[in-house]
This record gives C-alpha cells, sequence and structure tokens, in this order.
C-alpha cells in the first residue's frame, strides 16, 4: 500500500484537486440553475401563445412580492387587480372577455419599478 | 442535495468507466500490468486511449445499427475491457509480455520535486476553477452547437447526421431548404459527451460539458509534462526541465486560449487536439527511441482518434510530422539510411499494419469523417482566402502565446537548434512542431494553408512551453556553473540577479494575463431566462407547422435555445452578427436580418410568407419597438431580457 501511493502520489493528489473542482463547480452551476438564487427577474406570459385565450401567468423571481396588473382593451382600462408572490412563486390569471374582433388586448403588470406587457390582436375568423 | 449527491456519484462513475477503464485495459492487453510506463503515462494514455475507443464502440454500434442506449454503451464498454484482460492473461500465460515490455523507466521524482510538481498541479486546477466559478454555466454559443448533436445522439440512439436546413431565394421569394450536409463538425467531438450523459443521466444544459472539458485540459497539461519528461530524459536536468514545462504551461496563462477560455467557450475540437497532438508525439519519440513497433503502433492509434475528433489538429500534426522529418533528415543526413532502414522496419510490422488497417477499415467501412470531401478539403488548402487566414504579425502571435512563454521559447529554440542534443529524436520533434506552427501562424502561404491564422496559433502555447521550460533550466544551469568557475568576466552575483528578474518576469506575465481574464460575474440571469422562455416555447411550438426565429446579438446562451426543441440544428433560425450580412465575399440571406430588424418591411413579408417564422425571440429593449409598432404581432411572452412575438397566420 505504501509503496503504491509513493509511485501514484502525483495521480492521486491531482485527482483529489480534480473531484474536489468538479464537485464545487457542479455544486456552483446546481444554484446558478436555480432561477431563484440570487437573480432577480420575473416573467409574463400568456398559458397559450397561439389560442385566443387571455389568461395570463406571472413568475415571480425577483425579490418584489407585489406585482399589480391591468388589463387594456385598446386604450382603455378594463380589469385591474393585485396579486401577492413570493420568490419563486407563479400565479395565473383567468381573463374572459368577448366581442373583441380585431382589438388590442394589452396584459400590463408593474411590480416595484418594472413594468411588462404582452398582447393578442384577437381577430374572430 | 441527496438527490445531487447522488447524480454526482453517477456522473463520477461514469466518467472512470467510459474515460479510464477500457483504455486502461486496453493497456493491460498491449503491455501487460508490468509495462515501464511511468504513472503519468498510464494515465494519460488510459485517458486518451478509453476516448478512442468509446468513439470506434460508439461508431461501429452505429453501423450495425445497434441503438447508441445506455445498456449498450455500458455493455460494449465492458465487453472491451474484459476482452482486454482476457487477452491480457493469455498473452502473460504465454509469456508474450516480455519482449514487448517498454524500456524501464528511471523517472523517479525526488521529496522536492514531487512536491513542486504537486503544488504546480494544484495551483493550475485553483486558478482554473476560480475562472470556471463564473463560467461554467452554459451561455457559450460553440458549446450550444456542439452539444445539439450529442443530444440527437442520446436522444434518437443513432449516429447524427450532420445536414440543416436554411433560408434560401425561390423566384420572387423565399423558402426553407432541404436538409444539406455540414462539413464543421466532427463525429469525434460529439460521442463522448453522448455517452456520458446516456450513462449519468446528466442533463446537455448543465456544467457538464464543461467538466468533461475541464479533464481533457488537465488531461493536455499532464501529457505536456509526461511528453517533456520523455524528451528530456537523458538530460542530467531533464526531470527539472520538465518541471519548469509543467510551470509554464499550468499554471501561469492557465486562462488564456486555448486553456480555461477553451473549456468555458466549449472548443471541443481544439481542447481534444491539444491532448492528442502531445500524447501521440510521446508515443511516437518512444517508438523511435525505442525501436518498438508496438508503441509506433499506439502512436498512430492515437492519431487514428484525433482524425475522427478534429480535422484542424490532425492537419496541424500531420504538418508538425513533416517538418520533425524534415529537420531530423537535415541534422542526421549522414546517418540517414540507417534510420530509414530502422524506420522501414517499425512500420512494416503486425502491430502497425494492423492498426493502419483497421483505420483504413474504419474510414472506409464504418464512417467517413465529414471533413474528407473535396470541398472541405479546399477550404482549408489553397492560397489564403480571406485576410484571416494571411498570417499574424509577429506581435500577435506573442500577444496569442504570452510575452514571457514566447521569449524563452524562442531562447529555447535557439539553445536547442545550435546543441549538440539537435539531433536526438526528442529534440527534432519539438522543433518540428514548434517550426511547423511559427510558419503556419506567420506565413501560411508558404504551405499552402488557407486556416484561420488565430486559430493555427493557438496551437502554438504547447510547443513554446516545451521550449520555455528548457531554456529557463538551461540558463540556470550555465548560472550554476559559472558561479563553480570563477574565472567569468561577469559577476556571478549578476548573473543570480538576472535569472530571478527573468523567473519574475515570466511570472508575473502569466499571472497578470491570469488576472485579466477573470471575470467579476457571469451572466447567468440572463442565461436562465433564455432558458425559460426556449421551455415556454417549446411547450407549444408544433415541429411541423411552426417556426421560430431568434436572435444572436443580443440574446445571451441563443446557441442553447436548439437543445429545447431539437427540431434540426438551425431550428430555430437566428439574425446572425450585423455583419454577416454585409460580408461582400460570401454574400448571405438577408430574411433572417430582415424579419427581425425591419419587420413590416415588404421584404421581410415575403420572408414571412416564405419560410412560415411565425414566433420570433427577441430582446426586449434592443428588437421590441419594431414588433409593437405594427398590429401584425401578438407579443405573447415578456422577461427583463428576452420577449417573444408571434404572427399568428
Amino acid at each position: 500500500m505504501y509503496t503504491f501511493l509513493k509511485k501514484n502520489i502525483i495521480i492521486l493528489s491531482l485527482g483529489i484537486f480534480m473531484l474536489s473542482s468538479l464537485f464545487y463547480l457542479a455544486l456552483i452551476e446546481r444554484k446558478q440553475q436555480d432561477p431563484n438564487y440570487g437573480k432577480d427577474w420575473w416573467a409574463l406570459y400568456f398559458e397559450n401563445p397561439k389560442s385566443n385565450s387571455l389568461d395570463f401567468t406571472i413568475e415571480n423571481h425577483s425579490g418584489v412580492e407585489s406585482f399589480q396588473w391591468e388589463v387594456y382593451l385598446e386604450k382603455s382600462k378594463t380589469y385591474e387587480g393585485k396579486s401577492e408572490l413570493p420568490k419563486g412563486g407563479k400565479k395565473t390569471i383567468p381573463v374572459s372577455a368577448s366581442d373583441l374582433d380585431d382589438k388590442k388586448v394589452t396584459i400590463r403588470v408593474s411590480a416595484g419599478e418594472r413594468t411588462q406587457e404582452i398582447y393578442k390582436i384577437i381577430t374572430n375568423d | 442535495m441527496i438527490e445531487f449527491i447522488s447524480s454526482q456519484i453517477l456522473f463520477y462513475i461514469s466518467i472512470i468507466f467510459l474515460l479510464f477503464v477500457p483504455g486502461y485495459f486496453f493497456m493491460l492487453a498491449v503491455w501487460g500490468k508490468e509495462n515501464g510506463f511511468s504513472s503519468i503515462e498510464k494515465t494519460v494514455l488510459s485517458f486518451g486511449s478509453s476516448v478512442i475507443i468509446v468513439d470506434f464502440l460508439m461508431l461501429i454500434m452505429g453501423r450495425l445499427d445497434i441503438p447508441l442506449s445506455k445498456v449498450s454503451i455500458a455493455g460494449s464498454v465492458f465487453l472491451f475491457s474484459a476482452l482486454s484482460l482476457s487477452l491480457c492473461l493469455i498473452r502473460k500465460k504465454i509469456g508474450a509480455f516480455r519482449k514487448n515490455e517498454s524500456e524501464p523507466k528511471k523517472t523517479g521524482f525526488s521529496y522536492f520535486q514531487t512536491i513542486a510538481i504537486i503544488s504546480i498541479l494544484f495551483l493550475t486546477v485553483f486558478i482554473k476553477t476560480a475562472y470556471l466559478t463564473n463560467t461554467v454555466f452554459p451561455t457559450s454559443t460553440d458549446l450550444g452547437h456542439h452539444m445539439y448533436w450529442s443530444k440527437v445522439i442520446t436522444d434518437t440512439e443513432k449516429l447524427p447526421t450532420y445536414e440543416e436546413s436554411d433560408v434560401i431565394a425561390s423566384g420572387e421569394g423565399y423558402t426553407i431548404s432541404e436538409p444539406e450536409a455540414i462539413a464543421d463538425f466532427i463525429i469525434g467531438e460529439h460521442l463522448i459527451f453522448a455517452a456520458i450523459s446516456s450513462l449519468s443521466g446528466a442533463d446537455f444544459v448543465s456544467a457538464f460539458p464543461s467538466l468533461i472539458l475541464f479533464i481533457i485540459n488537465i488531461a493536455s497539461v499532464l501529457a505536456v509534462f509526461a511528453l517533456a519528461l520523455e524528451i528530456f530524459r537523458k538530460y542530467p536536468q531533464g526531470v527539472n526541465i520538465a518541471i519548469a514545462v509543467l510551470f509554464f504551461i499550468g499554471p501561469i496563462y492557465a486562462l488564456s486560449s486555448p486553456q480555461a477560455k477553451f473549456v468555458s467557450g466549449g472548443v471541443i475540437g481544439n481542447m481534444f487536439g491539444n491532448f492528442f497532438i502531445p500524447l501521440a508525439l510521446l508515443f511516437f519519440i518512444k517508438a523511435l527511441r525505442e525501436k518498438k513497433s508496438v508503441l509506433l503502433a499506439t502512436a498512430m492509434f492515437i492519431v487514428l482518434g484525433l482524425a475522427f475528433t478534429h480535422h484542424l489538429s490532425t492537419f496541424i500534426f500531420i504538418f508538425s510530422l513533416a517538418f520533425t522529418f524534415l529537420l531530423f533528415c537535415i541534422f542526421n543526413f549522414k546517418n540517414l539510411f540507417s534510420h530509414i532502414k530502422d524506420w522501414l522496419r517499425l512500420l512494416f510490422s503486425p502491430w502497425v499494419l494492423g492498426v493502419l488497417a483497421f483505420g483504413i477499415a474504419m474510414v472506409f467501412l464504418v464512417h467517413t469523417p465529414s471533413y474528407l470531401n473535396p470541398s472541405a478539403v479546399d477550404t482549408a488548402v489553397g492560397t489564403p482566402s480571406k485576410s484571416t487566414r494571411t498570417g499574424l504579425t509577429f506581435s500577435q502571435l506573442t500577444s496569442t502565446a504570452g510575452q514571457a512563454r514566447m521569449i524563452f521559447g524562442l531562447l529555447g529554440l535557439a539553445i536547442l537548434l545550435f546543441s549538440k542534443e539537435h539531433k536526438k529524436y526528442g529534440s527534432a520533434f519539438i522543433l518540428g512542431w514548434a517550426v511547423a506552427l511559427f510558419v503556419m501562424s506567420l506565413k501560411p502561404s508558404l504551405l499552402y494553408v488557407d486556416i484561420p491564422s488565430n486559430r493555427i496559433a493557438s496551437y502554438i502555447i504547447f510547443p513554446l512551453a516545451i521550449l520555455s521550460g528548457f531554456a529557463l533550466i538551461r540558463i540556470f544551469e550555465w548560472t550554476k556553473n559559472s558561479l563553480s568557475h570563477q574565472s567569468l568576466l561577469i559577476n556571478p552575483s549578476y548573473i543570480i540577479v538576472m535569472f530571478f528578474i527573468f523567473a519574475v518576469f515570466l511570472t508575473q506575465g502569466g499571472f497578470t494575463d491570469n488576472s485579466s481574464s477573470l471575470s467579476h460575474g457571469g451572466n447567468t440571469q440572463s442565461a436562465i431566462q433564455t432558458f425559460h422562455a426556449s421551455g415556454y416555447l417549446a411547450d407549444f411550438a408544433d415541429k411541423e407547422k411552426d417556426v421560430v426565429l431568434k436572435d444572436h446579438n443580443y440574446l445571451t446562451a441563443d446557441a442553447w435555445i436548439k437543445l429545447y426543441f431539437m427540431n434540426g440544428y438551425n431550428y430555430p433560425f437566428s439574425r446572425g452578427f450585423f455583419k454577416r450580412y454585409e460580408d461582400p465575399i460570401k454574400v448571405r440571406e438577408q430574411c433572417t436580418l430582415q424579419m427581425i430588424s425591419f419587420p413590416s418591411s415588404t421584404e421581410a413579408k415575403k420572408c414571412f410568407d416564405g419560410t412560415g417564422t411565425n414566433f420570433l425571440m427577441v430582446h426586449p429593449q434592443f428588437d421590441g419597438t419594431q414588433f409593437r409598432k405594427t398590429r401584425n404581432f401578438w407579443q405573447v411572452y415578456s422577461s427583463n431580457e428576452l420577449t417573444i412575438f408571434h404572427k399568428p397566420q
């Protein structure tokens, strides 16, 4: 055993360095993959991007927890509401509307100093 | 956390099983247990031959239509290892190893040398790890492209067909072409990643590809060290020269290209090339010195593996070998005939002919590397066609190699050239390797090389590191000798001061380069948003009907988006760098530019109609406005760094 260690001490040491390094890097990257860990962003999207459905989702990965949402039909506000979302939280808000032919429906969401919007222009073919 | 640890254990077991086991047993089958190799040589040879063996096993299985699944990959590696072990035992029984034993080595390290080597390796790994902490996250474009093909292998359990569709003009409008072959990728760059992912279940969009490249990078450092030990084996200060080489290739300039930056940058082919080239040279030198055909066959087997992995590295290796041959012939002109006789004896041996036959069978019966077609050869050979291919200036080359390494490397080259050892195989190989790369980088037109000069130049650091280590120790040796002979005109204390100035100069230069390469933080937040949006769209996109276009200029990690769709190498299509659309030599399609930059233009409308593009992934600040101005698009997804527009049909 002693002879084996003596003969291979360089390779064994390198193996230990590499193993520690790889494990550390994998651990770091795992944290980086976490959408919440050390991150500050949030996303707004339609539940279905292709259909006429206006249901939308807010996904929070930021430190802000209070989200205010507004629904506009062209330029007039038709709905509004507030949602509390902790970091990592996600909420789908249903929106129903009729007589939307060729009208732009905009969802505007504000949180802290940031505002984002999404919209659809529904044509009832 | 338990899940993470178990996945890590599985990952390391997969690495050992695929990257060390088959090569180790192969080594046993060829040389037996008492083979005369040092533990460093055994490690690099086990690793190198494992990569090649796994590649060849997967290629053969792919050719035989055996699905490249977890079971078949693990089974074939296990079977190969078991057969190799059986062969080893049979050969041992019949006494076959005695005549094939490599010359016993006397490269035992002293206590202080061992400490120095371990310290240098620790520093090397530590510096690279510090750099990778902020760059290991999968964002690089090259790595994204490569991992697409590896994922194709894992998903389909078949060898990939390297082809892509493109936007092309069709009459008055535009359309998407039928898939056409691409010669940019070589199968060996992708198989090993596919095998590791299959066995360990590691996700491609993770640190795992960079971690494998990190292992390859450290293996190449070790291979250069082993090569230096072999080259300077007979020198009184041989081990110290090799340790100096390890210092030049390890901790200093540890991050600049082609080292850690290529790890996070995903330059897979170069990384493999920088490992296989010194490994092959090591066995060429051993074969010629010890006059053993089995060693030459090993060297050729490694070159065969290189040829299935990276065309540029193979090309450079061939030139290096040609220069070595030329220099050796010039240096040994008087005894050339006896050397040629030795070479022919080595070449026409069952081992070498066996490897040659195996190589021919692999190329013609199993898998022909994609670059072996006339158009790919035309693009690499000929009069340099672009300004980037006409050679670097000496100062550009110095900046690539590192100033200290260039100065000491040139000194080493001159010392070796004018020393009595220049006739030896080791010297001829290192001189041939370095001179070939100097000519290819500075004056490629002399050799009819038509490859981007900066890519060739990145290879020069390896021979320069060896020459630098040699120069440093030789100067130290002279200094030491001059101190014992007081008859010098210069005061010996001046010489000592000069030596330490040299040492500080090269250390400072190398570490300054390291510190300038360290980044303060990664762009993981942007990349996470790209991945999130990609996952969202991939859930809804119909692979037959929906066509996605994304931007490469402002989106982070956009090359990885295709891994979420797995619907072709060019899916989503990409708006490339703006300058590409203005290239006067290669006129490119303009649709991908028009559809994002000017979506309301007549040309863009034709492009939308012809290609069926109906989803666009762009940066909200840089490219959102032009879409919001029209009523032809829906904005369906929005985050800080990425927004998706949909064009309803």
